[in-house]
């Protein structure tokens, strides 16, 4: 896979944790003094930021003691959410080494670094024990991945039986071709977008068991109707002052590809049957 | 507990859990440089400011002979 090309379309070659310490300070934050809260805006990339993270928290209903894999965890940003909510461990896993490093640093500023650790691989070979995981989350990523059985070939591989793939993603809409540039492909050779039928038979026939099942396009219209129609504080830390300008292209693409349906949001939940 | 602090090694908890991305076994931590060996892939992954890089193509390969290479990785 061309993981060196995405690397180099998502950290755009810059030190992000002096960026991001920068940019909390011009926001009036202090980075020793943090609460993940202070970070909302910067380190939840996807569509729908935190309610999104906080909708498919809310499906799995965790118990507290839960071992959580982020497959595809950016900088970081659910995999803390997750752990202020019940008293989980988390795993996050990405191909960018500057998003790991932000993430990492990100744990620390908040004093969630015991419970919340980030390295470095590929979701394709992952370096984690067959059943090692209670739970598997990943949200944006697959639209990377041309090879979706072995992505959910691995993310089954780590769950024990009995557990569950939470995801939310991005899937190609019935509204014709992306528009690109996107925050994840600056053109579709990057992008790899199934239509939700054959994503689901995907999942299936990794021996999923789809639990359920919710189209979210309707609430990311209105997300990207609020977020892009009032801009941001001037002094606000964002995510598109982190990532610059690159970022900032694919994001006003977001608007129009939901509005005309060129992109749909499934969040759904698949569990590893405890007999599997 | 000094959460704040920027850690110097490898997270043990990491560690605990980490295995070979090819071969899905158990790893070496080489404290000394810095790497988790996979004997049975011969390869080393390299740890940088403590972040452990688990690509087989960041990975050093093993050219000692001692090791139990199998072309491809392909243990098991």
């Amino acid at each position: 896979m061309s993981g060196e090309a995405l690397i180099r379309h998502y950290d755009g070659g810059q030190d992000l944790v002096a960026r991001a310490i920068e940019l909390l300070r011009a926001a009036g934050k202090d980075p020793d003094r943090l609460s993940i809260d202070d970070l909302v805006g910067l380190d939840e990339f996807h569509v729908r930021g935190r309610e999104a993270t906080l909708s498919l928290a809310r499906r799995l209903a965790l118990a507290g003691g839960e071992r959580i894999l982020d497959i595809g965890s950016g900088i970081g940003g659910p995999a803390r959410r997750l752990a202020s909510l019940a008293a989980v461990e988390v795993v996050g896993v990405d191909l960018t080494p500057a998003y790991v490093d932000l993430a990492n640093a990100f744990s620390r500023f908040t004093g969630l670094a015991d419970r919340v650790r980030f390295e470095v691989a590929d979701a394709l070979a992952l370096p984690f024990a067959d059943r090692a995981f209670d739970i598997v989350w990943t949200q944006h990523v697959q639209m990377n991945i041309a090879d979706k059985d072995r992505f959910f070939a691995e993310a089954f591989r780590v769950l024990a039986p009995g557990g569950r793939l939470a995801l939310y993603d991005i899937l190609q809409g019935g509204g014709g071709d992306v528009i690109y540039p996107t925050p994840w492909a600056c053109d579709p050779a990057m992008s790899h977008l199934e239509a939700p039928p054959r994503f689901r038979a995907a999942l299936e026939r990794a021996g999923f068991v789809v639990e359920a099942w919710e189209d979210m396009t309707a609430a990311a219209r209105d997300w990207a109707g609020k977020r892009y129609g009032a801009p941001p504080p001037a002094n606000a830390a964002t995510v598109a002052k982190l990532l610059g300008a690159r970022n900032a292209a694919g994001a006003a693409n977001i608007p129009r590809n939901l509005a005309e349906d060129r992109i749909v949001l499934v969040e759904a939940i698949a569990r590893r049957s405890a007999a599997a | 507990m000094n959460e704040q602090s920027v850690p110097s090694g490898i997270d043990p908890k990491l560690l605990e859990i980490l295995v070979c991305p090819l071969t899905k076994q158990a790893l070496r931590y080489d404290r000394e440089h810095q790497e988790l060996v996979s004997a049975a892939a011969g390869l080393a992954f390299p740890i940088r400011d403590g972040i452990p890089i688990m690509l087989v193509d960041e990975a050093r390969r093993l050219d000692d002979a001692a090791s139990t290479t199998r072309p491809e990785g392909a243990a098991q």
